[in-house]
């Protein structure tokens, strides 16, 4: 009986899935509608969900629409997120490639190293890598070679380096706070590193698993620093909260990676606009749709022009004053913490 | 055969609830004899059982297994050459394993790991030996044995304990969980077997016509220690009125 | 499903049929489910990957497989010698491998095998699929085997019957050291071909990997009904693959990825629980 209707379900699935199958190719390959312009289809394929991750799809999406490409009209966007698991990063990458989509966005690392097996033939447009080079995706930052290229989320440890020194002089050790599991924090924190010791700082660095392992690293290496600093490590990213308190318990003004870290309680950031990242990556999409080649698009990385983010509550209770370079910085952008912390009953502005 | 001298289990030793299982019994089983255990709950027939395989330590005396010392053995060192059956049918058997594995799982022990674990000449004599059983089960060699009643079960774990005839049958009640017809014909296979084969073997029981009408010499065991030892004609000239007597409370 | 999305899922079924495979020996001949998989898999998957980049990726599968065997005998000295109890002492080694994994990576959680210096057996599209099933079809030939011998009759009894098998002349400890050992080799085995498939390694590869296998070999269970090892190790085989298919299909039916977990979920409790449904069916109608 089992047996029977186990078969029933098969039969029917398969059935169903070749007309669904049938009827997707034909709406991919062919596909003008009414003649003003082609119709494109992408995939977008995410890892996790995640602050930092979603404000790059949302501002992407935001983008595409705004260049003119509106989902459901001349464009289909076809997203997918893998719910952490990367088992289910080739299945998905494997149904882009029997719709055709004319394009594959990947949001973090394993996304696109799994895209990267399918772009012989589909263009890769990656997001959130912060070490391409290093994950084998692109031959050289400026020329990647291949098919595939993007946007990278590379803190730029050595400009929040700097800011350390201006705003802390007297700060002689730093420490670093992140999971040796995450690569981009691997990249970022050995590059803060080498930096950091460049110029005369002493730098120690202690890791955690996940938040309750990282609370106890925050507290020990909070006691023996001047200042911390975390990259955008996403489990770091996700109790910003919790291990900001810490820190700021110890007097330690703690410098991260993220402008969503200062607004969650981190002290001070040189910063990328993960709004920015994500529109970027919509207009390379946008350019490799029209004809670019994918491989000769220089990866775009954030140095220049960043903005300066300072969390006012912090500042107010580390008793820090800030140095005329920085407060005159008209990139300067002072964050008013989220309101959900009111217990020390000082309200932030 | 088998020499128990002055052995002794004790559990929870050196607590206010310490009790003596086993207080200092000493006794002697001769090759071929077929002995038959009887007391109340708690006298400690199963202890006796648990410390000659091995599932209980003696904490004082030695136990002695044709001519060896088997006191400090492991357990599943001396199940090489003791069998045992136990009150519950599923406890000797594998319920997911066939009638031909199971017995399989007994006769080969003594080969090889890699060697093949059910060769056809041995199908032959599994169901041979099956067959001297009268119940049918030749014909049952592909089936689970989770499927068979209990005493089928039981049946095939008396042939999984006789394959390799071992030094010593130890008999837990074997068919107390039995309905009346197959406790009834599994007895009669017991004896059979020991019979044929000239088994040392043990049998505790709580029937007290099954304890006098098996077996050459009766034990009863009280609180620890044997204290009545039957053989011959004194085990003969018995009643099981006379047995109640001997069961102290 | 065009004919190379299915080869595809396909190909990653059969990986993922190695994963289940490793998994029967815990969970159906051992009746003891084994949480180390999560961690195994991706020490496998480490162990080959940088392998594979220092020119040898054969022996990185082989390397992979001796990991495994020794992932599963540390949990099985935890609960063998150390007597913790099963799932926990599972738990407990994958967590020390989160570590480990890190290491043999040398402190990179994510490494790309996009660029090796001798290609890998996975290497050839045109060949990848017939390899697979070469490698899967040696495996389930090699358990077959294993099981027909009385060190395979041994652990099934072991694992059907521990009380019984306690009392007689086998070895519990070994049998367990056994079953985990050669589980967990199974399951990095499967790591590592995975890594070899997709060109990548990550140490956060392992999630999810216990529910994974398992769910293979209940939907093969669902399929093949009937019991015997024979069955039991095709079973998973095509468990595994048909739960790829199925859910490449669910995907280009619209199902968001993010619901998966929850289909698996359900699918696999269900099918669990079938036969005890079956006989709630027959008692009321037996009752009507």
């Amino acid at each position: 009986m089992k047996t029977n209707l186990m078969k029933k379900l098969t039969v029917t699935a398969l059935a169903m899935g070749m007309l669904a199958g049938c009827g997707q190719s034909d709406g991919a390959n062919t596909g003008n509608t009414d003649g003003t312009g082609r119709h494109f289809t992408i995939g977008v394929a995410q890892l996790v969900d995640h602050t930092s991750l979603n404000t790059i799809r949302d501002a992407m999406f935001d983008e595409f629409e705004e260049l003119g490409y509106k989902d459901g009209d001349n464009f289909t966007i076809d997203y997918q997120n893998a719910a952490g698991q990367i088992s289910n990063l080739d299945t998905i990458m494997n149904g882009y490639a029997s719709e055709g989509v004319d394009a594959i966005v990947a949001i973090a690392t394993p996304t696109a190293q799994t895209a990267q097996n399918y772009s012989t033939d589909i263009p890769v447009i990656f997001s959130a890598v912060s070490d391409p080079v290093g994950a084998g995706l692109v031959e050289t930052l400026e020329a990647p070679g291949g098919n595939i290229t993007g946007t990278s989320d590379e803190v730029q440890v050595d400009q929040i380096a700097d800011l350390i020194k201006e705003i802390c002089p007297d700060a002689k050790t730093i420490g670093m706070l992140y999971n040796a599991g995450e690569a981009n924090s691997v990249t970022n924190t050995t590059n803060f590193k080498k930096y950091a010791e460049s110029l005369g700082y002493t730098v120690e660095e202690a890791t955690g698993t996940d938040l309750t392992t990282l609370q106890q690293a925050a507290d020990v290496l909070a006691s023996k620093v001047d200042v911390m600093f975390s990259p955008n490590d996403n489990t770091v990213a996700s109790g910003m909260t919790a291990l900001s308190q810490i820190a700021l318990d110890h007097k330690v003004p703690y410098f991260v990676g993220a402008d969503s870290m200062v607004q969650d309680g981190g002290f001070a950031t040189v910063g990328i606009d993960y709004e920015q990242l994500g529109r970027e990556t919509a207009k390379m999409v946008v350019d490799v749709l029209n004809g670019e080649k994918a491989g000769e698009i220089p990866v775009k990385v954030f140095k220049d022009d960043l903005n300066v983010y300072v969390n006012e509550k912090a500042l107010k209770d580390l008793g820090i004053e800030l140095p005329a370079e920085v407060k005159n910085n008209d990139k300067l952008i002072m964050v008013a913490e989220k309101t959900d912390d009111q217990t020390e009953g000082e309200t932030a502005e | 055969m088998l020499e128990l001298k002055d052995v002794s289990v004790i559990f929870n030793q050196g607590t206010s609830l310490e009790k003596r299982a086993l207080d200092e019994v000493s006794v002697h089983i001769p090759e071929g004899q077929f002995v038959t255990v009887l007391g109340s709950n708690g006298a400690g027939k199963s202890t006796f059982f648990n410390v000659i395989t091995g599932a209980a330590p003696a904490a004082e005396g030695t136990i002695v297994l044709d001519g060896q010392d088997i006191t400090a053995q492991k357990e599943h060192v001396r199940s090489r050459s003791i069998g045992r059956l136990f009150q519950n049918p599923e406890h000797g058997t594998a319920p997911h394993l066939t009638v031909e594995e199971n017995l399989a799982l007994a006769y080969s022990r003594s080969r090889g790991p890699f060697s093949r674990a059910i060769r056809k000449e041995e199908q032959a004599l599994f169901r041979e030996k099956l067959k001297t059983l009268d119940m049918g089960l030749e014909d049952r060699l592909k089936t689970p044995i989770g499927l068979l009643s209990g005493g089928q079960r039981q049946a095939v774990a008396l042939m999984m304990a006789v394959l390799n005839p071992p030094k010593l049958l130890l008999l837990d009640e074997h068919t107390a969980a039995l309905d009346p017809k197959s406790a009834r014909k599994i007895l009669e296979i017991t004896n059979d077997l020991v019979r044929r084969e000239h088994m040392t073997a043990l049998m505790i029981t709580h029937n007290m016509t099954d304890g006098l009408t098996n077996g050459d010499r009766l034990l009863i065991f009280n609180d620890g220690k044997i204290t009545q030892d039957f053989s011959g004609e004194g085990k003969k000239k018995l009643k099981p009125a006379d047995l109640l007597d001997f069961y102290e409370v | 499903m065009s004919t190379g999305v299915i080869i595809r899922a396909v190909e990653l079924g059969l990986i993922f049929s190695v994963l289940s495979l490793g998994e029967y020996i815990t969970v159906k001949v051992m009746d003891s489910p084994d949480l180390t998989v999560d961690g195994s898999f991706v020490t496998g998957g480490c162990t080959a990957a940088m392998l594979t980049l220092a020119g040898f990726p054969n022996l990185g599968l082989a390397a992979a497989f001796v990991a495994g065997l020794l992932c599963g005998c540390v949990t099985a000295f935890l609960q063998t010698k150390m007597k913790i109890q099963g799932l926990l002492a599972g738990i407990l080694t994958m967590t020390a491998l989160y570590s480990v994994n890190l290491r043999i990576m040398q402190g990179a959680p994510n490494v790309s095998l996009y660029a090796v210096p001798k290609p890998t057996i996975l290497n050839n599209p045109a060949t990848v699929l017939y390899v697979l099933i070469a490698i899967v079809a040696l495996i389930a030939l090699l358990m077959y085997a294993f099981f027909k011998t009385n060190l395979g009759l041994m652990l099934r009894a072991a694992g059907d019957n521990e009380e019984m098998i306690r009392s007689s002349s086998v070895n519990v400890d070994s049998m367990k050291f056994l079953g985990f050992a050669l589980s967990n080799g199974l399951v990095a085995l499967s790591g590592a071909l995975l890594v070899q498939f997709q060109k990548f390694a990550d140490v956060t590869g392992g999630t999810g990997m216990l529910v994974l296998g398992l769910a293979g070999i209940i939907i093969g269970e669902a399929v093949f009904r009937r019991s015997g090892i024979g069955f039991g190790l095709a079973a998973s085989i095509t468990g595994a693959i048909l739960y790829r298919l199925l859910y490449t299909l669910a995907l280009q039916l619209g199902f968001p990825a993010t619901d998966m977990n929850l289909v698996s979920a359900v699918l696999v409790a269900v099918t669990i629980s079938i036969p005890h449904l079956q006989k709630l069916k027959k008692k009321r109608g037996s009752h009507a």
